[in-house]
């Protein structure tokens, strides 16, 4: 089997992509089944124990949620390079992730290898769009944090443009557009504080048309968005006004469980699957698998997972499947849109008693 | 009005359905509106309507219109 | 800060309410909930609160008030100033405490969560409306604040009886708060509960009503309450009835439980090491013995075999609260309870009925003050 190296990022064909990543996942549920006593019990106790998945969609699948509810790892205590936690503060349980050196390797050079086909392989100056401060801690690595660092080996001269209390730094900011303005940037941070933290205030401070050759990869979930009633294009286009109209803006779909492999939005608006990972959208209700056009729960397979049993992992994302291989942007694999979080359940008041 | 006749009143005013509904063999839950919620409503009725009150077996119990009868008549109420 | 005081009924300057006459099981207070249950069982509210309208009957009421008859030794008293923090998993549950405290002459305030159900709402609104006509609920007040604000400290100082129903978290939070030596407390924390289920050959005709009363009692509140069932104990029973006995209860639970859920709920319990029976609207896990008593699971029952009480005895937690139970006689039921902390037996299908003698404790005597003359 090749190397995921030799891979072309967005290049294989669907039967080529189906029998390495198949494989590969096929090895993956193997080695955890061996490594993770909790993972064997699960599978063993669905009754899918010992099995080789024919096709990517028959690969066992593990609820995110249980990354909250366990600690899953396919790891000895002694080999633990860092523990993820997910950083949302409203859910009062995180996940926890478990990485030894290999896999936290595998995440940065995939994640890098995956972005780098948007940006070129020349680093270019980056502006984070976070306080410096998050990546110190080793032990209790945010996944935020572990975001930005993935990030940061694209760039070069990294800057934080905000202050600890989330308010722009405005000399740093000004310096970094001084030293850049007619150079390719690379701008990055999560979706609400660069709408929130860094677009708005640049434009309550009237400085526009500021870095024309940016891109800006954005990540972290619409909802905070869309309560202020911002869209995707509402948010590209006010991006663009703030710092050009060229700025390529990026949007992109990764999960905590799943650093390094990503979905990156093309210039069609579009989510991609790499060629080391996949997409499948379930039914709600059945959990069936959904074809083309059909929306449900999205399901993502990663090759990268070696240190804990995340490889498949069935999210409580909805999202829509758009089309495989057809994209006019030309990248080939799976394509999809993501719709929201799966509503949380209402505890019915049926108390029928009597 | 005779006791039968208070009954197959109560009857259909609590389960909301024509009085000849209100037969012997009308079971609890063979129709839409015999369920559980509506036979709360109707067990809190019979006992307002005939001045008794019943314990938690008998309303378990009172799966019919029968057995309602049956019931009721352990508390003197004669049909 | 004290602010943000959200009132949904009653009177809101609680904190200077003088001190009243109001005697356990007074007629105009009888009156009021006589006519709460009357509207409530109108066919208009939902089944959970038709349920309470039921609970507060008047021949319920009237019951209760002959069984705690005076006599010429001993005289019913209110305890007087009673604060209740009620828990927001089981929306209802504040109504129940609070008639209890209201029925025995209390004066009360009522701590609901911030964003109310809307059948909260709805009696809230009734509530309101009942108290204009009759002036019922001067001396009772439900509110809502933020956790933060310096409100339950006040209440805590204000009340001589204070009644918390939560999580143990939310509890231990509480309970930094401190209270005044002249007060109670009385603490309703996190249980859980099972089924105990003793199944013969004769017992296959009543199948399909215990399913639907097991259906019940694990469909109200979607599993979350203390009392429903979580995990079935089969006591000497065969495999071919369990196997029935699930058909039945999935029969009765289509679209009771999201798929997620269930296959959360599933996946866990499989990780800790049980294995999938029964796969459906509801899923079944077996395993030799109680597991993840310590998570909110939705959607899935864990089942294990029992040749002897012993058995059972050895795998209910501390916590245990609720047993329902099928085919165990008297007997039984003393040697469970007497090897375990289980505080109360409930028929299937009754399992979330609730009476005022709950958790083991009855309420009407601890919100109430017997005194010898």
């Amino acid at each position: 089997m090749s190397d995921w190296k030799s891979l072309e990022v967005f290049g294989l064909a669907k039967a080529e992509k189906q029998a390495w990543l198949l494989d590969e996942l096929n090895r993956l549920t193997l080695h955890h089944q061996a490594h993770c006593a909790p993972y064997a019990n699960l599978l063993a106790g669905q009754g899918q124990q010992a099995r080789v998945a024919e096709s990517l969609d028959a690969v066992p699948f593990v609820a995110a949620r249980l990354f909250k509810m366990l600690c899953l790892s396919s790891t000895q205590p002694e080999d633990v390079f860092k523990t993820l936690t997910s950083s949302g503060t409203t859910s009062q349980v995180k996940s926890q992730i478990v990485l030894d050196r290999d896999t936290a390797a595998l995440q940065s050079k995939v994640l890098v290898s995956l972005l780098s086909s948007f940006t070129g392989k020349a680093r270019r100056p980056i502006l984070i769009i976070d306080h410096d401060g998050l990546t110190g801690d080793k032990a209790g690595f945010s996944a935020r944090g572990a975001g930005v660092q993935g990030l940061s080996f694209l760039g070069r001269d990294h800057t934080y443009a905000l202050n600890s209390d989330m308010t722009p730094n405005w000399p740093v900011i000004d310096e970094f557009i001084a030293k850049y303005a007619n150079a390719p940037v690379l701008i990055f941070g999560f979706t609400f504080m660069v709408w929130q933290h860094f677009i708005e205030p640049l434009i309550a401070s009237d400085r526009s048309n500021l870095l024309p050759q940016a891109l800006l990869f954005h990540s972290g979930g619409w909802k905070k968005l869309q309560d202020q009633a911002v869209s995707n294009d509402a948010f590209k286009t006010t991006v663009r006004q703030a710092l050009g109209e060229g700025v390529a803006v990026h949007n992109f779909y990764g999960m905590v469980e799943q650093i390094g492999s990503v979905f990156v939005e093309c210039e069609q608006g579009h989510l991609h699957a790499p060629s080391y990972a996949d997409v499948i959208i379930r039914d709600q209700e059945t959990l069936e698998v959904k074809n083309i056009g059909e929306s449900g729960l999205i399901q993502v397979l990663s090759f990268i997972p070696k240190s804990y049993p995340g490889h498949s992992i069935l999210t409580e994302d909805l999202g829509r499947l758009l089309g495989e291989g057809d994209c006019p942007c030309g990248r080939k694999g799976r394509y999809f849109e993501v719709l929201g979080r799966l509503p949380k359940t209402e505890v019915r008041g049926c108390s029928d008693v009597f | 009005m005779t006791n039968n006749e208070r009954l197959v009143a109560t009857f259909a005013t609590s389960l909301n359905i024509e009085a000849s509904q209100v037969v012997d063999a009308l079971e609890y839950n063979t129709i839409p509106q015999w369920d559980s919620v509506a036979h709360m409503v109707l067990v809190a009725a019979l006992e307002k309507e005939f001045d008794v009150m019943l314990d938690m077996d008998d309303i378990i119990e009172m799966s019919s219109v029968k057995i309602a009868k049956d019931i009721l008549a352990k508390h003197d109420v004669v049909f | 800060m004290s602010s943000n005081i959200q009132l949904w009924a009653g009177s809101p300057d609680y904190l200077q309410w003088s001190r009243t006459q109001i005697m356990p099981f007074s007629e105009k207070r009888v009156q009021f909930l006589v006519r709460l249950s009357e509207v409530l069982l109108s066919g208009h509210y939902s089944a959970a609160l038709t349920a309470l309208g039921f609970w507060l009957r008047e021949s319920q009421l009237r019951q209760w008030q002959q069984e705690y008859a005076n006599d010429d030794k001993v005289i019913l008293a209110p305890v007087g100033r009673v604060f209740i923090v009620s828990p927001s998993n089981v929306e209802g549950l504040f109504a129940y405490s609070w008639a209890l405290s209201y029925l025995m002459g209390n004066q009360t305030v009522v701590r609901v969560s911030e964003q109310l159900t809307d059948d909260q709402r709805a009696l809230f609104t009734l509530l309101e409306s009942l108290d204009v006509q009759t002036a019922g609920l001067s001396e009772q007040a439900f509110i809502s604040y933020d956790k933060r604000s310096d409100i339950t400290q006040k209440l805590s100082h204000w009340c001589q009886l204070r009644m918390l129903w939560g999580s143990d978290q939310s509890i231990e939070s509480i309970r930094q708060m401190p209270l005044p030596a002249q007060a109670q407390e009385w603490v309703f924390p996190d249980r859980y509960s099972v089924s105990v289920l003793h199944l013969t050959e004769a017992d296959i005709p009543r199948i399909p009503k215990l399913a639907e009363g097991f259906a019940r009692d694990v469909s109200t509140y979607q599993q979350q309450a203390c009392a429903s069932p979580k995990w079935v104990l089969w006591y000497q029973t065969d495999k071919t009835l369990q196997q029935q006995f699930w058909q039945a209860v999935d029969a009765c639970l289509v679209g009771a439980f999201p798929a997620n859920e269930r296959l959360v709920a599933s996946q866990y319990l499989c990780a800790l090491g049980g294995v999938k029976v029964f796969y459906g609207n509801i899923k079944v896990i077996e395993a030799s013995s109680i597991l993840g008593g310590d998570q909110h699971l939705k959607g899935v029952v864990g089942q294990s075999q029992c040749s002897d009480l012993a058995t059972i005895t050895a795998q209910l937690p501390n916590h245990i609260q609720s047993v329902t139970a099928f085919g165990l006689d008297r007997a039984a039921k003393v040697a469970l309870m007497t090897r375990s902390n289980v505080r109360q037996f409930a028929q299937m299908g009754h399992a979330l009925n609730f009476d005022k003698v709950w958790d083991g404790i009855d309420l009407t005597t601890i919100l109430s003050k017997k005194v010898r003359l």
